[in-house]
């Protein structure tokens, strides 16, 4: 029992220590000392995480830290599951983050290795790790601001660096607040109503509370979420903040950040709230599906690499906000066992994503060290450049396309057999819900594998598009390090999932579905008990291994007769050399999928033709370009901000010039106020 | 003193209190309002008086010489002379110096802001109700008067045009805030104020250097011709 | 239904089969075993011979009933049908399009400047006949030829 609080005390204890040695230390071991302590809190964090996930609990009440409110903190599995991604996923990042600072073409203090950005990453970590361990509302808010400003200022290292950076930035703040914002009116209206603010005396106090009054509290705190986990309408913070953010920053965000409103929304709608009705979990599962898609989509689209995997990080959290949502609707139907599978199913592809992401976005930080480059139109040739990366980027991508052998494969099939079990269930709003639960799945599955062949293919193969490619050179030991470490996680979660089914199986106990144990029993293999179904990734792999050689064999075997080879020149049409410019870019292979998704994305482009001075029929210059706006965006936020601008500049007029109006508008709010007591009692 | 003749003072001098800042809203010319307000002076100068001697205590005597001399005196003094300065600057040309000496036609007009000043002291005493219930003594019946001054004050501030009259409206406020401090418990402690008191002259004599000020910039205190202060 | 009543109505226009050329199969062509994708390369022709060629394959000649058809790059290319006489500029793509064509592969010059410069010999702009260039297997006379006897050619070398 004392193995949490003891390794959530070192947690913090490294953290705080991290920030003045950021601050204080020289830049020859500020990467150094900053990077293992980030480390140790990563490694203490996840120890804490995988004991609860063990089945030990742990709560306690610190009450000087906080004024007025005191501090509670609580772990269980559920908090457990997400201490534990967060620990792995923190760990090798700061690994990777030690080369990525130090190693030789760094820019040394600049960017992320500056005193601020050294200073403030311990404590992202830290926030990272502890705000599962939250258990009232208080500490809950001031541990979610304490990782929003964090990261914030992360995301913010590089603004000398480039100007987007600020855009980005403002974007990022903006957007986060005003998901606290929506959490904390939902939070306070739920306090309020249940008669108290620690968590367990929200859970005693929920069934007190009127069925409009919990229905607001959702709504307001899902959104608040599914905002911060990436999903639309709320998501366009996301493919701004993470290009822009160093790639250590990034990965962090992407794999352990956006997990935490996952977290949000599965406490406070499954655990404290107690599930609810229908309507509740279709709105999240509106938001997943369509998130999905859209998010794949314009991961297709997108020809810079970080902000395709940005978009995948939408695509990925969408179909996990798909399962909760299905999980909700199992348990609202009655079906315990159905909607344990369903949230087993949604939260290991939680843990799945934060080791694959995790391993994309440090391999692409690695070709942006080397290169400079994030657009894969300029890249290409990385393969025989930089081969530990482009493996490791191999090995992530192939998590990422849900195929097997990889990790994704097995939480998608998981997250497939609830959906497609749960036909059996009766009712109309299932009947129909599932199957275009499926489809969607399908659908971002099939693109996923378009997205992650385009930037492997594009990025890492052929020859180097551009000079800069061309120059690239192996990344510092210690990133590749930091990278092998989450591709043997990820070879991990493929191969003996089976390993994770306890821990999982706890954790949907602590979610509130008690009575079900859905994954557990398989040993090596993932085996569900009560549908019937068995997954063995060891024997699937060793079929794909026996296909392959037996393949290859009867190939090689049926063309070795053939003695005579030619060497002949790639065929260029007849006349002048390609050029590597010329071989297939991300443009052009998205270019199918954009003219049949194109009522959907509604791309724009602009041809501007100059002439010659003298003749209007001789052009001396065409400039093209091609853009696929964010249409949610477009549609969505544009016409509120319109709004807003309107209403500011209508709202000067209130503002004369005269001092009369403006003593005249204390004086009548004065009166108002007087009137209205006088009144009210 | 006895509970009667003491009720019966008190409320003479709350009385007095609020005639003063009632016919301030009258008068225009901006003499008759310093001589007004110097009066006021005096009235919450003799509330603390009564208090002090009812209640036995010498510190709220103090207070009240100290009021007396300020609001009463000091005050009145600082805007006089400003007054004079304004008055000697605008020496030949217009008739006897009523250019600056008399309030121009005020926002609203006579009737409306005595029917205001009425409609103001009702309020107050609706507002007040709930605190005179919670301990009905002499004094705290009187405190109605108070916060009608206070809204008074605030009233004249908003409705005059010239900036030495909206300079009696702030501090009628101010005698208002005082008197309401000391019905409703019976005197703040001595430094509050001390400090308050001390504000108080600062921001009389500031006003009275600004209004020397606007005068010379603008040829007039007229605030209405001030009309830059937007975007 | 319009079409169809057309296609009823229009009927068969193709002419009906002349008698089989003379001369056999030449060797390499054996192995195509009657079916030929043929591949047209201007090397720097007046297009009369393109026109040619075109009205061989429209459905008045119809060379495709005999096994011979278009496509559009020398990688799939048994047959490259070359026209014109061979100009400098087109000397070294014409070299790489019968290299990038997999063998068997057979080249069909067809118009009289593909076999001797015809009207064009001793142009500056002219390097040779296509035979100086790359090796011709069967050869078409004619300032064009006609569609018939291009058709024939073809019919040499799928045999039917």
């Amino acid at each position: 029992m004392s193995l949490i609080p003891a390794a959530l005390a070192t947690a913090t204890a490294l953290g705080v220590a991290g920030a003045p040695a950021g601050l204080v230390l020289p830049q020859r071991v500020r990467g150094w000392v900053v990077g293992v302590l980030t480390a140790g809190v990563g490694v203490a964090g996840g120890t804490a995480g995988v004991a609860a996930l063990g089945g030990s609990g742990w709560s306690a009440e610190v009450p000087g830290l906080l004024p007025l409110a005191g501090t509670y903190l609580a772990v269980d599995a559920l908090s457990g599951l997400f201490m534990a991604v967060a620990g792995a996923v923190v760990a090798a990042v700061a690994v990777y983050g030690i080369g990525y600072v130090t190693g030789h073409g760094s820019h040394g203090s600049h960017g992320l290795g500056s005193r601020g950005a050294q200073a403030v990453l311990p404590l992202f970590a830290l926030s990272l790790l502890l705000v599962p361990a939250a258990a009232s509302v208080s500490t809950f808010l001031l541990l979610w601001e304490l990782m929003a400003l964090t990261s914030l200022l992360l995301v913010l290292a590089e603004h000398r660096a480039r100007p987007a950076v600020r855009q980005a930035g403002v974007w990022y703040a903006v957007m986060t607040h005003l998901g606290l914002v929506l959490l904390l009116a939902g939070l306070m209206v739920y306090a309020a109503q249940a008669g108290g603010e620690t968590f367990a005396a929200l859970r005693a106090g929920t069934t007190g509370i009127s069925p409009t009054m919990r229905g607001l509290v959702f709504v307001l705190t899902a959104v608040a979420f599914t905002s911060k986990a990436g999903l639309v309408p709320l998501h366009a913070w996301l493919p701004r903040a993470h290009p822009e953010a160093p790639s250590v920053v990034s990965a962090l965000m992407s794999a352990a950040m956006v997990n935490l409103g996952i977290y949000g929304l599965v406490r406070v709608g499954s655990d404290l709230l107690g599930g609810g009705p229908a309507w509740w979990w279709l709105l999240v599962m509106a938001m997943g599906g369509l998130s999905a898609v859209y998010g794949i989509l314009q991961a297709a689209m997108a020809s810079d690499l970080k902000r395709l995997l940005a978009y995948s990080t939408s695509e990925n959290m969408g179909l996990v906000v798909l399962g909760v949502g299905a999980a909700g609707l199992f348990a609202h139907v009655g079906n315990e066992a159905l909607a344990g599978l369903a949230l087993a199913a949604a939260l290991l592809h939680v843990v799945n994503h934060a080791a694959f992401k995790a391993l994309l976005f440090g391999a692409a930080g690695s070709v942006l060290r080397a290169t400079g480059e994030r657009n894969l139109d300029l890249l290409g040739g990385l393969r025989a450049r930089m081969p530990f990366t482009a493996g490791l980027f191999a090995v992530g991508a192939l998590g990422a396309v849900a195929l097997p052998p990889g990790n994704g494969f097995i939480s998608e099939w998981l997250l497939l057999q609830s959906m497609i079990h749960g036909l059996e269930v009766p009712g109309v709003t299932t009947a129909i819900v599932l199957p275009l639960a499926v489809a969607v799945i399908a659908l971002s599955a099939g693109l996923a594998a378009a997205v992650f062949v385009k930037a492997l293919g594009v990025g890492f193969f052929a020859q180097p598009r551009g000079e800069q490619a061309a120059a690239a050179k192996e990344s510092p030991l210690l990133m590749l390090v930091g990278m092998g470490l989450l591709a043997a996680l990820c070879a991990a979660l493929a191969l003996v999932p089976g390993l994770l089914g306890e821990g999982l199986d706890r954790t949907v106990a602590a979610a509130g579905h008690t009575g079900t144990r859905p994954v557990a029993g398989g040993g090596l293999r993932v085996r569900l008990e009560e549908v019937s179904a068995t997954l063995s990734p060891l024997w699937v792999l060793a079929a794909l291994v026996v296909a392959l050689g037996a393949v290859m064999g009867t190939v090689g075997w049926a063309t070795r007769r053939r003695q005579r080879r030619t060497q002949a020149r790639l065929w260029d049409c007849g006349g002048g050399a390609p050029t590597p410019r010329m071989a297939y870019t991300a443009t052009s292979f998205a270019e199918p999928l954009q003219r049949v998704f194109d009522d959907m994305l509604a791309p724009e482009q602009d041809v501007d033709v100059t002439p010659v001075r003298e003749s209007a029929y001789l052009v001396e210059r065409v400039e093209f370009r091609n853009r696929v706006p964010d249409r949610i965006e477009h549609r969505l936020y544009q016409p509120v901000l319109d709004l807003l601008a309107a209403a500011g500049q209508s709202a000067r007029r209130l503002a004369g010039g005269s001092v009369h109006t403006y003593l005249g508008y204390g004086f009548v709010g004065l009166i108002t106020l007087l009137v209205v007591l006088v009144v009210g009692w | 003193m006895s509970e009667s003749l003491f009720s019966q003072l008190l409320n003479l001098a709350c009385g007095a209190f609020l005639l003063a800042a009632v016919v301030v809203l009258w008068r225009r010319e901006l003499a008759a309002i310093v001589r007004l307000f110097a009066l006021q002076g005096l009235a919450l100068a003799t509330i603390a008086l009564l208090l002090g001697l009812h209640e036995d205590r010498w510190d709220l005597l103090v207070v009240a010489v100290g009021i007396g001399a300020l609001r009463a005196g000091l005050l009145p003094y600082l805007i006089r002379r400003a007054l004079a300065v304004l008055v000697a600057g605008q020496d030949g040309g217009h008739g006897g110096g009523h250019g600056e000496a008399r309030e121009t036609q005020p926002l609203v007009n006579v009737a409306a802001s005595l029917l205001t000043a009425a409609a103001l002291t009702l309020l107050s005493y609706a507002v007040a109700r709930p605190l005179v219930e919670l301990d009905p003594t002499p004094a705290t019946r009187a405190l109605p008067v108070g916060l009608a001054v206070v809204l008074i004050g605030f009233f004249v501030l908003v409705t005059r045009r010239r900036a030495l009259a909206q300079v009696v409206g702030f501090l009628l406020l101010d005698n208002g805030i005082t008197a309401t401090a000391f019905l409703a418990t019976s005197g703040v402690p001595l430094i509050v104020e001390l400090g308050v008191s001390f504000d108080v002259l600062l921001a009389v004599l500031v006003l009275q250097l600004l209004t020397v000020r606007v005068r010379e910039a603008f040829g007039t205190t007229d605030i209405d011709d001030l009309r830059e202060l937007h975007d | 239904m319009g079409l169809l009543r057309k296609i009823r109505d229009t009927g068969q226009v193709a002419e009906p089969a002349p008698p089989r050329p003379e001369g056999g199969v030449p060797p390499q062509a054996r192995e195509f075993g009657g079916s030929v994708q043929v591949r047209c390369v201007d090397a720097g022709s007046c297009n009369g011979c393109e026109i040619e060629i075109a009205a061989a394959f429209n459905p008045v000649y119809d060379a495709e009933r005999y096994g011979a058809r278009l496509v559009a790059s020398p990688r799939h290319a048994d047959v490259a049908l070359v026209t014109g006489p061979v100009t400098r500029n087109m000397a070294e793509p014409l070299r790489r399009t019968v290299a990038a064509m997999p063998e068997p592969r057979l080249v069909v010059a067809v118009g009289d400047c593909a076999i001797n410069c015809g009207e064009f010999a001793g142009g500056y702009g002219v390097e040779g006949a296509v035979s100086d260039v790359v090796p011709v297997d069967l050869a078409v006379p004619g300032c064009p030829p006609r569609p018939d006897e291009i058709v024939a050619a073809l019919r040499r070398v799928t045999g039917r």
